[in-house]
């Protein structure tokens, strides 16, 4: 007996499943035909609509979606899990005489603000703290072309639309974005079909493990958004969070020197500076890249009694990894907080190097 | 498991998967029934094509013979992991991406083909490439996660930080090839191997939790961008307060 024939007396029949596949595809064809014709004659306009907005590529969604994020005015409330918590917010955003400005409050255990205008951050966490936040990425008027540069890329993820569905009383459409290698996770985003917004996004790793959830439960497209919706409501006095102790002022350390990456995953680009590809060189000591999706901070200092313990914490989707590196006789400490696999995160922090010159 | 799960595995073993179907294959990795099937057929292609050389110079008794040898084996294979000899395949796997002449040996009539056709020669060595590391890909978390006593074969590590070498190479150049390997070689154990990451327990201790919720704070600062990301960032922040309270 040909041993092509052996083998397929074990192995299943590729021809014979092709052909029925091929008998099924042709019967789901003509019944969705059929059912399409019947959509049309019902209701024609919204079918042309449908049929252009899937005409639409992935890519193009993305772009909408990061427009939309920021120039849309809308109010709505949202669940969002990682992990096993979950928590529900409400959020107000409005984009007017070309700033945009955002109330975020947590409707779950103690009250909880974030209020963000254009680059200025404040969170108002639970017990009236008020922690003022830097903005570390160019906002403003050259927030646009510059998020445009860091639109995800066809070169790291497989971009689709997947058809479409109802996200809180909106019509979605459903775009897969999945990782081409395993330093970044896979997403599936719902987003309004008419703006571009997000409606739903999860989040998982290569096994298919959900790790984190957004999903819009109620959302209102608004244009009637007052300065008082914005007010925060709870405000106390206002604290900087503590700047990291710098290694560069240390007297045992050269006084000139920058730290080098030597390998980050492909498509990441720092975006505080203007640098990009390996061999990242900074003069700071945090740094953060992103690839258009996912993003993570690269934190340097001091070993010293605050530092995270050694290793990997994990919080859903964010991985945090603190890495003691030496270097001639100096220690340093190095961790890694982000979205990205925990691979990802120790292979960047075990290549931290001191540059001097 | 269905058909197409069996296809897909099929086909994966035979170089001819799509990226659908390998990515269904590598979905249900974790799948007991899955990994035994992967097992028996691994088996059959082993056998098949490490004997194919041979084979067709064997008598017909012979052959009946070898059926009935590589049947029993199957059917006496109580654990397919442990019997299969993952180096082989991987072995030529490898060879085949370095364009070594590839012996089909079709039985009957004897076929013989040295290489592909020089225009197809890019793409064959291409799409060999991301069948093998598919294949070794699978192979090594099939050995590492059921069984994380066996001890690997070093040809299969070495082979597998050898494509990822080739990999790394094709984006950041050729150096520092040997401490690539070398590190790397930590990077397989990390990967495929929950036990060898060093996690931090939780929960937390209020120390460690605190000092998260700082680098979590700033790294939300890092990324909101002007609503460039979203609500995201600073939802993290809120949901992991949340938490800590």
């Amino acid at each position: 007996m040909p041993l092509r024939q052996v083998k397929h007396q074990i192995l299943p029949r590729k021809r014979f499943q092709l052909r029925c596949l091929q008998v099924c595809v042709c019967l789901l064809l003509l019944t969705q035909g059929f059912k399409a014709i019947a959509e049309i004659v019902e209701d024609p306009e919204n079918n042309a609509l449908s049929s252009s907005a899937q005409k639409v590529s992935g890519e193009a969604w993305l772009e909408r979606m990061a427009v939309a994020m920021q120039t849309q005015s809308y109010r709505g409330v949202f669940v969002y899990s990682r992990g096993d918590t979950f928590s529900s917010m409400k959020v107000i955003h409005r984009y007017k005489d070309g700033e945009d400005r955002e109330k975020l409050v947590q409707l779950d255990g103690e009250m909880g603000e974030i209020l963000r205008t254009g680059d200025e951050v404040v969170c108002v966490l639970p017990g009236n703290r008020v922690v003022s936040l830097e903005q570390s990425i160019p906002s403003g008027p050259f927030a646009g072309a510059f998020a445009r540069t860091l639109m995800p890329k066809k070169d790291h993820y497989f971009i689709a639309v997947e058809g479409e569905g109802r996200i809180a009383g909106h019509q979605a459409i459903k775009v897969a974005v999945t990782a081409k290698d395993v330093y970044r996770y896979n997403y599936v985003l719902w987003l309004e079909k008419y703006s571009g917004l997000l409606l739903k996004s999860v989040l998982t790793n290569a096994d298919g493990d959900v790790l984190e959830q957004f999903h819009y439960t109620f959302l209102e497209l608004a244009d009637n958004i007052s300065d008082e919706e914005l007010a925060p409501n709870n405000m106390g006095d206002v604290y900087s969070h503590e700047s990291l102790p710098s290694i560069q002022a240390s007297s045992d350390w050269p006084a000139k020197m920058e730290w080098r990456i030597d390998w980050l995953p492909d498509g990441f680009m720092p975006v505080n500076k203007g640098l990009s590809g390996q061999g990242v060189v900074s003069s700071s000591n945090v740094q953060v890249f992103t690839d258009g999706l996912a993003s993570f901070s690269v934190f340097i200092e001091k070993p010293g009694k605050g530092n995270m313990p050694e290793g990997v914490s994990v919080i859903g989707a964010t991985v945090a990894y603190a890495h003691r590196l030496t270097w001639k006789n100096h220690n340093y400490m190095v961790t890694v907080v982000g979205e990205v696999p925990i691979a990802a995160a120790m292979r960047i922090a075990e290549r931290v190097v001191p540059d001097t010159y | 498991m269905d058909d197409r799960m069996k296809e897909s595995i099929s086909a994966l073993l035979d170089n001819e998967a799509d990226e659908l179907e390998l990515r269904r294959v590598l979905n249900h990795s974790d799948n007991a029934e899955m990994k035994a099937v992967w097992a028996r057929y691994s088996k059959v292609s082993d056998l098949m094509s490490s004997r194919q050389g041979s084979y067709s110079r064997q008598g017909s008794d012979q052959r009946c013979l070898y059926e009935r040898d590589s049947e029993d084996s199957l059917a006496s294979s109580h654990n397919g992991f442990l019997d299969i000899d993952i180096s082989i395949q991987v072995s030529r796997s490898v060879d085949q991406i370095e364009g070594r002449e590839v012996d089909l040996g079709q039985e009957g009539v004897g076929t013989t083909i040295v290489s592909p056709l020089e225009g197809n020669k890019k793409r064959f060595r291409v799409t060999s490439m991301v069948a093998v590391a598919a294949t070794i890909m699978m192979a090594i978390s099939l050995v590492f996660k059921p069984l994380d006593n066996v001890d690997v074969s070093t040809e299969v590590l070495v082979a597998y930080n050898d494509m990822d070498n080739v990999s790394h190479a094709m984006v950041d150049g050729a150096e520092g090839a040997l401490s690539e390997r070398q590190s790397m070689a930590g990077y397989v154990a990390n990967v495929s191997s929950a036990d060898s990451i060093p996690m931090v327990k939780k929960p937390f201790s209020p120390e460690h939790a605190s000092k998260l919720n700082q680098y979590l704070l700033r790294h939300a600062e890092n990324s909101v961008a002007g609503g460039r990301s979203g609500l995201m960032p600073l939802a993290r922040v809120v949901s992991f307060t949340i938490a800590k309270n």
